[in-house]
């Protein structure tokens, strides 16, 4: 992975967020990415996100495994913390640091390669115990680091650079969310900001596992005519089936959807996900219906996107593994350390 | 005659209570103050199949239970047999069996061993005319221990009325009367050959009863660790299940992982996030880990990661115990990483070594890896109190606030540590990374770089090399012959050190707690003054021997003395080796002498 800084000037009449950080200050290091990744346009929304919801960086831990969409950590959030780890075991890193730390804001970037192969059962069970963080997987249906593999959500029938035709069937993320009981499952396409920024606002204010696929075209090794992730293929093909919008708690924002149809949610942490219907036969609270609007519509050979499915009421990992209140690391050691006192207590046990 | 040390066995089917009998012989031994240890063995089968165990209870401090029996007991010959070389007996074992399973005309199959006596006793009847029911028949075999080896009755009464006050007044009474009625049985019957377990004096100091695991446990929570990621894998899972009981009630967290490799990444991730963290497994569990473990190292982040070693490879024989991890523990990292190795000695040295761990760790933010083995694990044993008062606890250095301004997480430092920051400290962010990285932790792939960093890692934990509190030196220290033994197995290496002793051979013996890296002025020192020996340790190829060879001078006259796990050594042959080795460098001394022939 290389590593090239930005120049930290700003403009001094740049707008500043409620903890007095303007936009630039969520960015990262320049992308070593190939120019038009879709990767790229992910990290912009999120920095987007970031800065909008006055998260200071520093509460924030940005977690990810080996892959291209790994690397972009580096290019968001550069005052946050940060841990580039082994790959497809991400999830535990994050759980570990989770149960050490409830306080934290933490986001998990990974690839199909990372969350759909090597990670697949670490991805599983951090959905199985709705893991409190953001997991925004990059969706483009190819290993870019090593050069062109198909990965396990390349579509059957897709063709690879070369021309070889894909022979598997694909693993949809979405689908297997849904099926394993995430709280918060959403599509949506590198391409599309407007839609993708408040899906991510509203999954950072989600308690428990929100999980976001994002179609993310690889330029170098997917782009072309025959793949099914390419721009082309996914603008052409994508239907949307609610518009999202979201409110925080602790700010009203004009709300751009007509309230004709518009369906609230509120969120653990009182903040709302304002979802119009696109589709008429779509409930995104019903997780059954959106299993089977999804699969519908794929068999149209369809993309859905959207907020596609949330409960906003699930225990989150800290309710099932009973955690304290208050983060451990601000538990002062002489605290968790019992000393002398209580270890005659647990030697009391053994006699 | 009295006995200071007595070693039982005894061998039953499902249901004959035999477990439940070891661990009320144990309990009244802790109880009163003696020392012992318990081994328990089982069957193949989860549940209900035979089962057996092993007891040693002595005045003084005793550190295996391997040996010929002193007492057998057999409930009935099958189950009894099918534990074979687990329960030896001797030409001085005294063996009790079931009258109801008379010996057959052959003869009991013990290889041509006559014991010191053969001893039929009317157990179940017993227990059917008293307790009307079979079920009493291992208090009624408690009550002859009691009347035959004077092991200590109201301990054991006491203990049985703790066990069944739970249960009905019926069920407790019937238990008494068992009791009552073997031990009368025996007085009736006296045993000429028996040699009653000796009072202890007034001045026996109170003991615990408790196990290896469970003292990693109770370390690790007095260590201040509020994290344990794991998946259960035997025989290490009472360890998560110690903690699962009681880390919750000092704020920490128990993680049970969907597998391994989750339950040591989240230890991982809980270290970055600045807590104190563990996780325990076994060798298969420990391939696993390989890879998270190669990021601890390079993230240079703190964990303790136990290995209660099994009978490997693979599942090979989850039950028994055996020390062939030492490679896997030295060298299964990938890349240029290393990683401070300790072993435990004793059930309460686990106690020690997991603070010790816990203390390295964090000091030297590194993975430590403790190589336990299944028999400390898993033995039950009566240990002194631990004093908490000798410990010091070492937390990891925290970066100060000039050093926040421009933080450098692994900025190079005189002893290779540097500052380590964690999430939500402003100032202290910085990317922790599997990735070679600069002093400011951004990605790296310049040579240059990767070879400086390699050697910050690698040098900041030489001063172990020199701590020399991590080995201990037993015998006469300028004595010709020695030993080295590590692990469970330097137990028996001790009282095999004192039994040649009382052949009136003189040798020491060398019990490294830190297995590596290797302390070569340690062993070179060790060494000047041996003329023979041998490192005795219990895997095929001889692990810790081979390890040494690489980094020390290893005399040619100390050798390799290796053992499959499942076969273990008793301090007997500890001794005999070493008067033997003594009396064939005698033979060489004279050799010297001889003229030279051209």
């Amino acid at each position: 992975m290389t590593y090239i800084a930005k120049p930290r000037v700003h403009h001094p009449s740049l707008r500043k967020n409620a903890v007095g950080l303007t936009r630039r200050d969520y960015e990262g290091s320049m992308s070593t990415l190939c120019a038009g990744c879709g990767h790229d346009s992910i990290t912009a929304a999120l920095i987007q996100a970031f800065w909008e919801l006055d998260i200071a960086p520093h509460r924030v831990a940005k977690m990810s495994g080996i892959g291209c969409s790994s690397k972009t950590p580096a290019y968001f959030l550069r005052e946050a913390h940060g841990f580039n780890g082994v790959h497809g075991r991400m999830p535990a890193l994050a759980s570990g640091a989770a149960a050490a730390n409830g306080e934290l804001t933490i986001i998990g970037v990974s690839g199909d390669g990372d969350s759909l192969s090597i990670g697949l059962g670490q991805l599983s069970h951090a959905i199985r115990r709705n893991l409190d963080m953001l997991y925004v997987l990059e969706n483009n249906g190819v290993y870019g680091l090593t050069k062109g593999q198909f990965s396990a959500s390349a579509d059957p029938g897709s063709k690879s650079r070369r021309g070889e035709a894909n022979t598997m069937a694909a693993i949809d993320s979405v689908l297997l969310a849904l099926t394993l009981g995430a709280t918060f499952v959403a599509r949506s396409f590198s391409g599309d900001k407007e839609q993708l920024v408040p899906i991510i606002k509203a999954g950072i204010a989600h308690r428990g596992f929100a999980f976001i696929d994002v179609i993310s075209p690889c330029v170098t090794f997917n782009d072309h005519e025959g793949s099914t992730k390419s721009y082309a293929y996914t603008r052409e093909k994508l239907v949307e089936a609610v518009e999202s919008d979201f409110v925080p708690l602790h700010r009203e924002i004009a709300v751009h959807i007509d309230d004709g149809d518009v369906r609230s949610v509120r969120l653990f942490d009182g903040s709302t996900v304002k979802l119009r219907k696109v589709a008429a036969d779509f409930d995104p609270t019903d997780r059954e219906a959106a299993y089977a609007y999804v699969r519908a519509r794929q068999k149209e050979g369809e993309i859905v996107t959207g907020l596609l499915h949330v409960s906003a009421d699930a225990d989150d990992m800290h309710t099932h593994a009973g955690t304290v209140a208050r983060p451990l690391v601000d538990v002062p050691f002489d605290q968790l350390c019992p000393g002398a006192k209580a270890l005659d207590e647990l030697m009391a046990q053994f006699r | 005659m009295t006995s200071d040390d007595i070693l039982i066995g005894m061998a039953g089917a499902g249901g004959d209570g035999v477990i439940s009998a070891g661990d009320s012989l144990i309990t009244a031994a802790a109880l009163t103050g003696y020392h012992a240890i318990l081994t328990k063995s089982f069957g193949p089968q989860i549940r209900g199949g035979e089962s057996s165990f092993k007891l040693r209870v002595a005045k003084a401090e005793v550190f295996t239970v391997a040996g010929t029996l002193d007492v057998a007991v057999a409930l009935n010959w099958d189950d009894f047999f099918r534990f074979g070389a687990e329960l030896p007996v001797g030409p001085k074992t005294i063996v009790i069996y079931e009258a109801d399973h008379p010996v057959g005309p052959e003869g009991p199959k013990f290889g041509g061993v006559r014991p010191a006596a053969m001893v039929p006793a009317p157990v179940a009847k017993i227990a059917k005319e008293v307790a009307g029911t079979e079920k009493a028949k291992n208090t009624v075999v408690l009550g002859l221990m009691a009347g035959w080896f004077g092991f200590i009755p109201d301990a054991l009464l006491t203990g049985i009325r703790k066990k069944f006050s739970k249960k009905s007044e019926d069920v407790l009474a019937q238990n008494e009367r068992a009791f009552l009625a073997g031990r009368e049985y025996a007085e009736a019957h006296p045993l000429a050959e028996a040699q009653p377990l000796a009072p202890l004096g007034t001045d026996a100091s109170p003991k615990i009863l408790t196990d290896g695991n469970e003292m990693c446990g109770a370390a690790a929570i007095f260590a201040g660790c509020s994290f344990f990621g794991g998946y259960p894998i035997t025989p290490s899972t009472e360890i998560m299940q110690y903690l699962g009981r009681e880390l919750w009630k000092y704020g920490g967290v128990v993680f049970q992982a969907e597998d391994e490799i989750a339950g040591v990444g989240a230890v991982v991730g809980a270290s970055f996030a600045g807590k104190k963290a563990m996780t325990a497994t076994s060798g298969p569990g420990m391939s696993l880990k390989s890879e998270i473990l190669g990021l601890a190292t390079i993230a240079e982040l703190p964990l303790v990661c136990v290995n209660v070693q099994r009978g490997g490879p693979s599942t090979g024989i989850p039950t028994k115990s055996e020390q062939s991890d030492v490679f896997q523990a030295a060298f299964s990292a990938h890349g240029d990483a290393v990683r401070p190795v300790l072993a435990p000695t004793t059930v309460a040295d686990m106690f020690a070594t997991t603070v010790e761990a816990f203390n390295i760790a964090e000091e030297l933010q590194t993975p430590v890896i403790i190589l336990s083995d299944g028999d400390i694990g898993q033995r039950k044993e009566v240990v002194d109190l631990i004093d908490t008062s000798r410990f010091t606890l070492i937390e990891r250095r925290k970066p100060t606030s000039l050093e926040l301004e421009h933080y450098q997480r692994f900025a190079m430092t005189e002893s290779g540590v540097s500052p380590i920051s964690e999430p939500g400290m402003p100032g202290g962010n910085y990317l922790a990374s599997g990735i070679e990285h600069n002093e400011a932790g951004a990605p790296t792939a310049s040579g240059a770089i990767h070879a400086r960093m390699n050697e910050k890692r690698i040098k900041k934990l030489s001063p172990l090399k020199s701590r020399r509190d991590l080995f201990e030196v037993f015998g006469d220290p300028k004595a010709a012959i020695g030993v080295v033994s590590w692990g469970s197995v330097s137990g028996v290496a001790r009282e095999g050190l004192r039994q040649a002793e009382q052949l009136g051979v003189s040798a020491k013996l060398l019990v490294p707690r830190l297995i590596y890296p290797i302390a070569q002025q340690v062993y070179d020192e060790f060494f000047a003054s041996l003329r023979g020996g041998f490192v005795v340790e219990q895997s095929h190829q001889g692990q810790l021997y081979r390890v040494l060879r690489m980094y020390v001078d290893v005399p040619r006259s100390v050798e390799s003395w290796a053992r499959s796990g499942s076969n273990p050594f008793t301090p007997v042959e500890i001794a005999e080796r070493l008067r033997d080795i003594a009396m064939a460098a005698q033979r060489n001394q004279s050799g010297n002498h001889e003229p030279a022939i051209d």
